[in-house]
């Protein structure tokens, strides 16, 4: 998928939701076994967001979501199925 | 002023320790220290890439050694640093462990000497001093002077176990970083700083003391006891018999432990960690507990509490427990 699906895909998460789906993809990054998969533009990317406390925020969550793509696409697909987000988890499912 | 630091190995991928600095800075944590060992991530690496993406927290290299690393070169390192977090920049700088050295040849020659000239070529450098330097261990021309200049003041902490390293950061250090976690260790060893900067003419006030603790923090005490163990076993291994006698532990055990350890057999050596042990040589537990023993050693006479790695269960979980619910008891916070 590219940054613009990802866009689109993050335009629909609503936005009481989108701190703590944050805190629950970066978890699943920090912890992954497969963390070297991570390109080093998305791991600067995401400490960018980080740093402005915006990785709740669209461009940050695109970045989390595209990294857990990356590593750890089963545990991601968990973690958007507890907040009944079909849409991304039919994109980004492992499955796919 | 009650200060906070956290210590980390960078053993994960650069952007995980990053990620935690940058999280340590938010939470309210006032300096970041990196250790420095050839078999993990260049310190002076991690440490640019920190100050990269933080703002205000001080970092540096906690500690580095002089067997491996020359003094011109760790002020050159602390030096650099200091353009890309000007005034944020920290030196932590100590003999290393005996082990370390061994597995590439190098020994713990005259670590007094070698530290207090170490601090003296380092100061030296970063003021451009102009004149040469001549040593037992180390010598230094002229023509050795930075083409740069250095803004910022970098203080340099001595790291320190035994009594006369404890002196000697005493009398000629910034600050002092002391390995110890138990209040009874904290206490012989600020008398020990104390009267090396008496001896220098200095006060104990014009050094800022700090525990370089073994921490762990979760909202339950056997979840925080549970990271400690491997690091506890370690300790034991390695602790001189006056400090196990301190904390009424034979040494048959602690050389047993040792042996297991060299012998990578983990289950038996964690197996031997029992709860004396780790209340010997960590700060750890929930919250509550944790304040209560971090303000033991404030009593003790501290002025920095680092909380180091492991830190808890999950690093992330932990530091934010440790901000909310630690850090408000000692200073105001974001």
């Amino acid at each position: 998928m590219d940054y613009r699906e990802y866009r689109e895909m993050v335009k629909a998460i609503p936005m009481k939701i989108r701190q703590p789906l944050s805190e629950k993809l970066i978890d699943i990054l920090l912890e992954a076994k497969e963390g070297k998969k991570l390109p080093s533009s998305i791991c600067k990317q995401i400490l960018y967001y980080m740093n402005r406390d915006e990785l709740h925020r669209e461009p940050g969550l695109m970045n989390l979501l595209k990294a857990c793509e990356l590593v750890d696409p089963k545990e991601a697909t968990i973690v958007i199925e507890e907040f009944n987000l079909s849409e991304i988890k039919l994109a980004i499912s492992p499955d796919n | 002023m009650k200060t906070f630091g956290i210590e980390f190995v960078p053993m994960k991928l650069y952007w995980r320790t990053t990620y935690y600095s940058i999280q340590a800075e938010k939470v309210g944590y006032d300096n970041i220290w990196i250790t420095d060992h050839f078999n993990n991530r260049n310190v002076y690496v991690s440490l640019s890439v920190i100050a990269n993406y933080t703002e205000s927290i001080n970092l540096g290299p906690g500690v580095t050694n002089p067997y491996l690393v020359h003094p011109v070169m760790t002020a050159q390192s602390v030096a650099s640093l200091n353009e890309i977090a000007p005034g944020r920049v920290l030196c932590g700088i100590g003999a290393g462990d005996r082990t370390t050295l061994e597995m590439v040849g190098k020994e713990m020659e005259g670590p007094l000497r070698t530290v207090r000239e170490s601090v003296e070529i380092i100061r030296r450098q970063l003021a451009r001093d102009k004149g040469d330097y001549s040593g037992r261990k180390f010598s230094t021309t002229a023509g050795a002077r930075f083409n740069f200049k250095v803004e910022d003041e970098i203080p340099i902490y001595v790291g320190a176990q035994g009594p006369r390293m404890l002196q000697l950061a005493g009398s000629i250090g910034d600050g002092v970083l002391i390995n110890a976690s138990h209040p009874n260790d904290i206490e012989e060893a600020v008398k020990q700083v104390r009267k090396g900067a008496e001896k220098a003419g200095r006060d104990i006030d014009d050094v800022e003391v700090a525990a370089y603790t073994s921490f762990s923090i979760a909202e339950d005490e056997n979840s925080a006891r549970k990271p400690v163990v491997p690091v506890v076993a370690y300790i034991v291994a390695g602790s001189p018999k006056v400090v196990l006698d301190r904390h009424d532990i034979p040494a048959e055990k602690a050389e047993k432990i040792r042996k297991d350890l060299a012998e990578r057999n983990w289950g038996e050596a964690f197996g031997a960690i029992d709860q004396k042990m780790i209340d010997s040589f960590t700060v750890c537990g929930t919250p509550d507990q944790c304040v209560e023993k971090i303000e033991k050693l404030f009593n003790k006479g501290i002025t920095q509490f680092v909380t180091g790695t492991p830190v808890g269960p999950t690093v992330r979980g932990s530091i934010n427990l440790f901000g909310e619910e630690v850090l408000p008891h000692f200073k105001e916070t974001n």
